[in-house]
């Protein structure tokens, strides 16, 4: 990439389209990093390298080699980890600012520990206990992150601790598990320090994603039984998500479309098009309100934080010209409540009306800024929330034909309008 | 320089923590071994796959079933205090929360229990126990549940697991079909 540049620089101050200063810092600017490209490649390789090498010796091990003795085997077992531990040791010694040894070494550590736990319960036959391995794979891994310096290591914890919530809380029995939330306030001081240091760093993107996903997968374990409020907070959580993706940080660092903003607006959809069918709401109209003062407190906090953000938006932006799918966390908790006393079906047109005005919102949000994407996206709700109706009205095929129709149109004339739009403005 | 000290220090405090899981596993497991009073625990083996240890048999334990005459709490834990039957076989003798003195028991989890049927006052229980797999080489343990299979049909054979037992915890040493390994079987009937 950057020699492609350097040829074109010649070419560039000929027909006068950058100065020959400019056309100098440019240059300055590639001699001073000449390595950075080759740096990540050999990151990525180091660390693709460590996991299959990790990934191989525990599938090795696996193979159980019986001939061995007992003790033969057991001597084995710790070999794995001895390799890793010596490879971080040679990486802090020799080559502590090297990112590619430090991740590759410390990934191959993370798989080793596994590896040895595993073949001494492989020799043993040692139960499968699997939350308590998991468990102690993270607690062994953690401190990787910190004296290594390792934010692989950190996304394989967080995928960890997803781990070992969804098969300690989604699992039978059901155990309320606030061990993983322990865990992950552990990683945050790494996530500060990329934030503060690489925010435009491949590793902290993929920390908002990978947190992101882990804070709503690991939410319900916060409830003693599982209960219908939970919607409240669940519905919060994701508008806080929406409003962080839209903060200055974000759209400073040219990352509009950021994991905490892709997994609210989303994952809010998903939900108001899941609240658009009767089934949900006559469910929570069934199910006694049955909670404890904490998850209410947690609740209760996550939706004023969010009322919190909108009102910092209503600031910037009139509450009017508002994206409506930052509002949906207000109307899903009013209807929670008076879902009760009211008859389902005027909650489903609630819905329906918010989701089809958050589509009219996008489309006409696209047309005034020439975005396809978001007149698309606009389009894209409307045929979705028709594409439900589809199959719990009682309308005829032939209007439901229609509006397909109608709506392959739609897609067609505006889509059109808006290029011609886009090329007048052009002009 | 201090920093990298530190660094270098915590490196090392985690390195000891780190080999000290496996080695105090090694230990513990080795003391059940050697220690460990033995008992026979008739079984029914099937083979499934761990992804990190690799294939192994599952033993389902006729002991893990029973009749008791109070019904105990779903998902709890309790001892069972193991006695053995005529023919040698371990037997729970009792269902108890704590464990007396003297007592050779295991530790385990009830799952589930129910009355045994209307005119029978009984509970039939059902329990976890802490030991139901046993590690085989990746070839050999297909092999060693379709030699299960078919001795199976042969009511004269017996198939049990050897399980060393020490204050409460339990390890199996052998998987034994008719008196021999069920390793040496599977490799006499290649």
């Amino acid at each position: 990439m950057s020699n492609a540049i350097l040829k074109e620089l010649p070419e560039l101050v000929a027909k006068k389209i950058i100065s020959e200063e400019v056309a100098q810092n440019i240059k300055n600017y590639y001699q001073k990093n000449p390595d950075e490209h080759a740096n990540k490649l050999f990151t990525i390789f180091g660390i693709i390298g460590a996991l299959l090498g990790g990934l191989g010796v525990i599938l090795i091990l696996a193979h159980n080699w019986d001939d061995f003795s007992v003790f033969t085997k057991t001597i084995f077992s710790v070999i794995p980890l001895l390799l890793g531990q010596l490879a971080c040791f040679f990486t802090l010694i020799k080559k502590p600012e090297s990112v590619s040894w430090r991740e590759s070494s410390a990934t191959f550590l993370l798989f080793a520990i596994a590896a040895s736990i595993s073949l001494v319960a492989q020799v043993y036959n040692i139960n499968g206990d699997f939350p308590k391995f998991l468990l102690t794979w993270i607690l062994l891994s953690l401190p990787l992150i910190y004296i290594m310096r390792s934010s692989f290591v950190s996304l394989l914890c967080i995928a960890g601790i997803t781990w070992y919530c969804s098969v300690t809380n989604y699992g039978y029995p059901r155990i309320q598990n606030l061990y993983c939330w322990l865990l992950l306030l552990a990683i945050i001081p790494h996530y500060y320090s990329l934030l503060k240091e690489l925010p435009k760093s491949n590793f902290t993107r993929f920390h908002h994603w990978f947190l992101a996903a882990t804070v709503l997968i690991c939410f319900p374990s916060i409830a003693l039984k599982s209960n219908s409020l939970m919607i409240v907070g669940f519905t919060s959580l994701l508008a806080i998500y929406y409003f962080i993706g839209k903060q200055s940080f974000f759209l400073n660092l040219n990352q509009n479309r950021n994991g905490y903003w892709f997994m609210g607006k989303v994952g809010t959809l998903i939900l108001l098009f899941t609240l658009s069918f009767k089934g949900p709401w006559t469910d929570l109209q069934r199910q006694a309100m049955e909670y404890n003062y904490v998850e209410c407190s947690i609740y209760a906090l996550l939706f004023l934080f969010a009322g919190f953000l909108v009102f910092k938006q209503v600031q910037k932006v009139e509450l009017l010209k508002m994206n409506p799918i930052g509002l949906a966390f207000i109307l899903i908790t009013i209807l929670y409540f008076i879902c009760p006393k009211t008859e389902a079906g005027f909650l489903v047109t609630i819905t329906n009306l918010f989701i089809l005005l958050i589509g009219v919102y996008e489309i006409r949000k696209g047309s005034e800024t020439y975005s396809l994407y978001k007149l698309n996206f606009g389009l894209v709700c409307i045929a979705i929330l028709i594409i439900c109706r589809f199959f719990d009205t009682e309308m005829s095929f032939i209007i439901r034909g229609l509006l397909f129709i109608g709506i392959g149109f739609g897609f067609f004339l505006l889509n059109y309008y808006l290029l011609k739009k886009r090329k007048q403005h052009e002009k | 320089m201090k920093n990298r000290n530190i660094i270098l220090f915590a490196f090392l405090a985690l390195v000891i923590a780190q080999l000290a899981v496996p080695v105090q596993m090694i230990f513990h497991n080795n003391d059940i071994l050697s220690n460990g009073q033995l008992y026979k625990f008739k079984a029914q083996p099937i083979d499934p796959y761990d992804a990190f240890r690799g294939k192994y048999i599952h033993l389902n334990f006729e002991e893990s079933t029973l009749y008791t005459k109070d019904s105990i709490v779903d998902s709890e834990s309790y001892v069972a205090v193991l006695g053995t039957d005529k023919k040698g076989f371990a037997k729970i003798t009792k269902l108890r929360r704590k464990p007396i003195k003297n007592e050779t028991y295991i530790n385990l989890k009830s799952l589930y229990s129910y009355r045994a049927s209307e005119t029978d006052k009984r509970f039939f229980v059902t329990l976890n126990f802490p030991f139901d797999r046993f590690y085989m080489n990746e070839y050999k343990a297909p092999k060693a549940e379709e030699s299960y299979n078919s001795s199976v049909r042969d009511s004269s054979k017996n198939v049990y697991a050897v399980v060393a037992v020490k204050e409460g915890e339990a390890i199996i040493k052998d998987v034994m079909i008719d008196g021999i390994p069920i390793k040496d079987y599977v490799a006499k009937r290649k």
